[in-house]
């Protein structure tokens, strides 16, 4: 199209400067507005802002920013769905992409029928689908349901079977939406395998993912794209550090989770506040690896409470909610209605690079099956480093290495 | 061109047209054939029987200038209404997949094309039936190779109709609407249902003066359909060479649409995805 100029520059190679685009809101013209004379009221602004860049072949881009930084909009760009207002956008080789899973799939074809359909719309030959058929059906694990229609196959079996499609398009060059990590575990490691592969194969491949887990372990550079600029673009540590602190800084109350949050019990102690405190004593939600961390709870009443005791218990979680430590359990005297603060000190924080929620539940004695108060994953906090040596990881058990013996 | 790397998936958006319009139903793909069928029955049992001595329109050749009328315009009316909303219906694929966007009004035409290739071929049979029973030597049938000539021009007409509406839908809602109210003016305003009245028909009619009546009849034959038909019948009803004047009306007019059509959707296709 329009924008994407073929040159003879490398294989996977992408060139891109002086990119543009602006879109216009408004509402849809009709011919009466036409004939009335009306013009629509436009506003038009600007996705990206003179953007410049080039990625060379067989690198794994991750590309982040928040919602309308224009991520998806510099892939469409590269992808030749849209044209750009200027600038130019130079690819070398095949470019496929895979934008939204199932995209052109029919749900009244079946299996077969919307591969070929899927597959020569990103560009295959009739002849190269023939001969793919199989391993693309293969790869997803499908291979029985192949002449079954798409509408009786379950979600995950859509996307393994768009993914497949993507994958045996050979591409020098692939664009990815929020597309990783799809299906299963073992499909998702599968998908991940076959990545790393394109990847040793000098293909180049640049991805939007919101999970920032996905983004540390595949990608190798970051590009972060703010209001339509590039507001960083190298190592991922790095980027994703500025970047974290960026999300905190901006997120408002970052020590509160507002989503998912889940809180019940209706005893007479209740959870007045929850505190993180670093090594100098001062509120946070910012963590380095190793540093001390200090948990301030405060517990209040709902209902006069005599001198008794309860039961505090706090669980971590990792950034999909997993639980990672605890619950840990502590039983403290409550003298009377209070507020009472109680502190729960980490010495070294063993947590590596990550997002993390905390849960906090307290409970009246003798009765951990009702909590008295109880917040699920209600508060978070981010560690920006450690881990530089573990990519999947969470927890660093703090031990070390000997031999050899 | 690029449209040539895509030839796979032009087959297959066909396939997947003609595929979908009839799975599930009991009849399958014989209901191509019942609807235009039954279409012509009733027109002929309106036209060719009950009301002959108001139009004069009965007589042993009747019913086949009106099949053969009705299945040529079926095409043209069918390839430029499914094509017109081809764009819009695409949307989210539009915005997903960069493919030459051009595919999808020509799978809509070509899989209507299919159609009425099989409609052809009844026509056909029925030219060969009826030329039978008293046969010359065979090449009183000659004529009959001018079809793939005609079905071109026809094609032509209805692609160019159809780039042009598809283009505009995207644009102006309003035109697929407008486009099927259109069509059906058109369907009277094109001799489907009667044989393309003369000058003299015209100036019979009474409330139009001589300078009118020449106006109107010149704009109804700037209609390249008309022309379209009057091609097909004078080859399958008549067993005649078809009229040069009138293959040259419907070349020049379909180029004109054709190229039009196809400049103005080439201008705007690298902005459908962001206008749907």
């Amino acid at each position: 199209m329009a924008s994407v100029k073929k040159t003879k520059i490398e294989q996977g190679e992408i060139k891109v400067s002086n990119l543009v685009k602006t879109f216009s809101q408004g509402s849809k013209r009709s011919f009466r507005d036409k004939l009335a004379g009306i013009k629509s009221k436009k506003t038009s602004f600007k996705v990206l802002d003179d953007l410049s860049l080039s990625i060379k072949p067989g690198e794994i881009i991750g590309l982040i920013g928040r919602n309308g930084a224009g991520k998806s909009t510099l892939l469409k760009l590269l992808a030749g769905i849209y044209a750009s207002d200027s600038g130019s956008i130079e690819i070398g080789g095949k470019v496929a992409s895979l934008l939204e899973l199932g995209a052109g799939f029919h749900p009244e074809l079946t299996g077969r029928e919307n591969i070929h359909l899927n597959a020569s719309l990103l560009g295959m030959s009739g002849k190269d689908i023939k001969e793919k058929e199989d391993s693309i059906f293969k790869f997803a694990e499908l291979e029985k349901f192949a002449d079954a229609q798409i509408k009786t196959y379950s979600m995950g079996m859509v996307l393994r079977l768009a993914f497949s499609i993507a994958i045996a398009l050979d591409p020098d060059v692939f664009l990815l939406d929020e597309v990783i990590g799809v299906g299963d575990l073992s499909f998702q490691q599968k998908c991940f395998t076959k990545l790393n592969e394109l990847k040793a194969e000098g293909k180049t491949i640049v991805f939007v993912s919101h999970n920032l887990t996905i983004i540390r372990y595949f990608s190798e550079r970051l590009l972060w794209l703010e209001d339509g600029k590039i507001e960083g673009l190298g190592d991922k540590h790095q980027i994703l550090d500025r970047y974290r602190e960026r999300l905190a800084v901006s997120g408002g109350d970052l020590t509160r989770t507002k989503e998912g949050i889940q809180r019940w019990g209706d005893g007479p102690i209740a959870i007045d506040n929850v505190k993180f405190l670093d090594a100098t004593g001062s509120e946070t939600h910012l963590f380095r690896h190793g540093e001390p961390m200090e948990l301030v709870i405060e517990l209040g009443s709902r209902a006069p409470i005599k001198d008794s005791t309860a039961v505090i218990a706090i669980q971590f979680h990792g950034d999909y909610g997993q639980s990672l430590i605890g619950p840990i359990l502590h039983t403290v005297s409550i003298p009377g209605d209070g507020p009472w603060k109680y502190k729960y000190r980490i010495q070294k924080l063993p947590f590596l690079r990550r997002e993390f929620f905390l849960s906090v539940g307290v409970f009246e004695e003798g009765n951990l099956m009702q909590p008295s108060d109880q917040r699920e994953k209600g508060y978070r906090f981010t560690v920006l480093d450690g881990g530089e040596r573990m990519t999947m990881g969470l927890i660093d058990p703090g031990g070390s290495w000997e031999g050899p013996f | 061109m690029k449209i040539f790397e895509y030839t796979e998936l032009l087959k297959n958006l066909t396939l997947r047209d003609l595929r979908l319009r009839y799975r599930n139903t009991g009849l399958g793909f014989l209901w191509s054939l019942v609807q235009p069928l039954t279409m012509f029955f009733v027109y002929y049992a309106v036209f060719g029987v009950l009301l002959t001595d108001k139009f004069g329109m009965g007589g042993t050749t009747y019913p086949f200038l009106l099949i053969i009328g009705l299945f040529a315009f079926n095409f043209f009316s069918g390839g430029v209404t499914k094509s017109t909303p081809s764009i819009v219906q695409a949307g989210g694929l539009l915005k997903q997949v960069a493919f030459p966007r051009i595919v999808l009004p020509l799978a809509s035409v070509l899989a209507e094309a299919v159609h009425f290739l099989m409609m052809l071929a009844i026509l056909i049979l029925a030219c060969l039936l009826k030329w039978w029973p008293d046969h010359g030597s065979g090449l009183e049938l000659l004529p009959l190779f001018y079809l793939p000539v005609i079905l071109l021009l026809h094609l032509m007409i209805t692609l160019g109709v159809g780039l042009l509406l598809s283009t505009m839908n995207v644009f102006y809602r309003d035109t697929e609407q407008l486009a099927n109210t259109f069509m059906t003016v058109l369907f009277f305003g094109t001799p489907v249902l009667y044989a393309p009245p003369t000058l003299e028909k015209f100036q019979s009619l009474g409330f139009l003066n001589e300078r009118s009546a020449e106006i109107i009849h010149q704009i109804y034959y700037l209609n390249p359909m008309t022309h379209v038909i009057k091609g097909y019948r004078d080859v399958l009803l008549d067993l005649s060479n078809p009229n040069p004047g009138s293959l040259a009306m419907a070349f020049g007019l379909g180029l004109v649409l054709l190229v039009w059509g196809y400049c103005v959707f080439m201008k705007s296709e690298s902005r459908f995805a962001e206008e749907i």
